[in-house]
C-alpha cells in the first residue's frame, strides 16, 4: 500500500478534523500514515482539547473514535519540538502515543510518500 | 462460509469504513460481510476500498430511504 504524510499547521476544527478524517481513511485503506503537528498545531493534542473539538464540531463524525481508530491502525503522530518552547508545555500535558522530533526526522521519515497533506 | 451483518447506519464518513476495518478480525476468507449505512458517501468509499484492498463487492445498493445495504466477500 501506499503512504501518507500530512501536516497539521493549526489547532482549530479545521486544521485537525480534515487531517484526522483523511489521515484514518488512508489508514483504514491500508496505508502508512504520519503526521507531523507543527507548533501552531499543538495546542490541539493537548490533553482534554480533542474532546473540546469534538464538541464544538458535534455535527462532524466523532473524532475521539477517529483517533481510536488511528492507534489501531498503527498511524503515527509526531509533533514539532520547537512547540513545547511557543506555547510553554511540557511532553506530560499532551496526550499519549505522540513522538516527539524536529523537522529533519519528520522529512527523513515521509521520504517517499505518495500523498502529502497540510491542514 | 458465513454471512455477517454490520450496522453502520447513524455513522459520518469515514467511521462506516473504519467500523468495517475494525471488524475484520471476525471475518474469516469466503466470509460475506453486509452492511448497511446511510452516510451519503458510503457508496462511492466502500467501492474504494474494496479496489483498494482487494476484496469483493458483491453489491451496494439503495434501500430505498438514504441507507444502502452492500456485501463484501473475504
Amino acid at each position: 500500500m501506499g503512504k501518507v504524510s500530512i501536516t497539521i499547521n493549526g489547532a482549530e476544527v479545521k486544521n485537525v478534523y480534515p487531517a484526522i478524517t483523511i489521515g484514518v481513511s488512508a489508514a483504514a485503506s491500508g496505508d502508512d500514515v504520519i503526521f507531523f503537528v507543527l507548533p501552531s498545531g499543538l495546542p490541539a493534542f493537548v490533553k482534554g482539547k480533542l474532546e473540546e473539538l469534538n464538541e464544538k464540531a458535534a455535527k462532524l463524525p466523532d473524532l475521539m473514535e477517529m483517533m481510536e481508530g488511528l492507534k489501531m491502525l498503527n498511524a503515527r503522530i509526531m509533533i514539532c519540538e520547537l512547540g513545547f518552547e511557543v506555547h510553554g508545555l511540557k511532553e506530560e500535558d499532551l496526550i499519549e502515543g505522540i513522538e516527539v522530533v524536529g523537522a529533519t526526522t519528520f522529512v527523513a521519515e515521509a521520504q517517499g510518500s505518495d500523498l502529502t497533506f497540510s491542514f | 462460509m458465513a454471512v455477517k451483518e454490520l450496522d453502520c447506519l447513524g455513522l459520518k464518513c469515514p467511521q462506516p469504513i473504519l467500523k468495517v476495518v475494525a471488524f475484520i478480525p471476525q471475518m474469516e476468507a469466503g466470509d460475506i460481510l453486509e452492511i448497511k449505512a446511510d452516510c451519503p458517501s458510503f457508496p462511492t468509499d466502500i467501492k474504494a476500498w474494496c479496489d483498494r484492498t482487494g476484496k469483493t463487492l458483491l453489491f451496494c445498493m439503495d434501500d430505498g430511504s438514504g441507507s444502502h445495504s452492500a456485501q463484501i466477500q473475504f
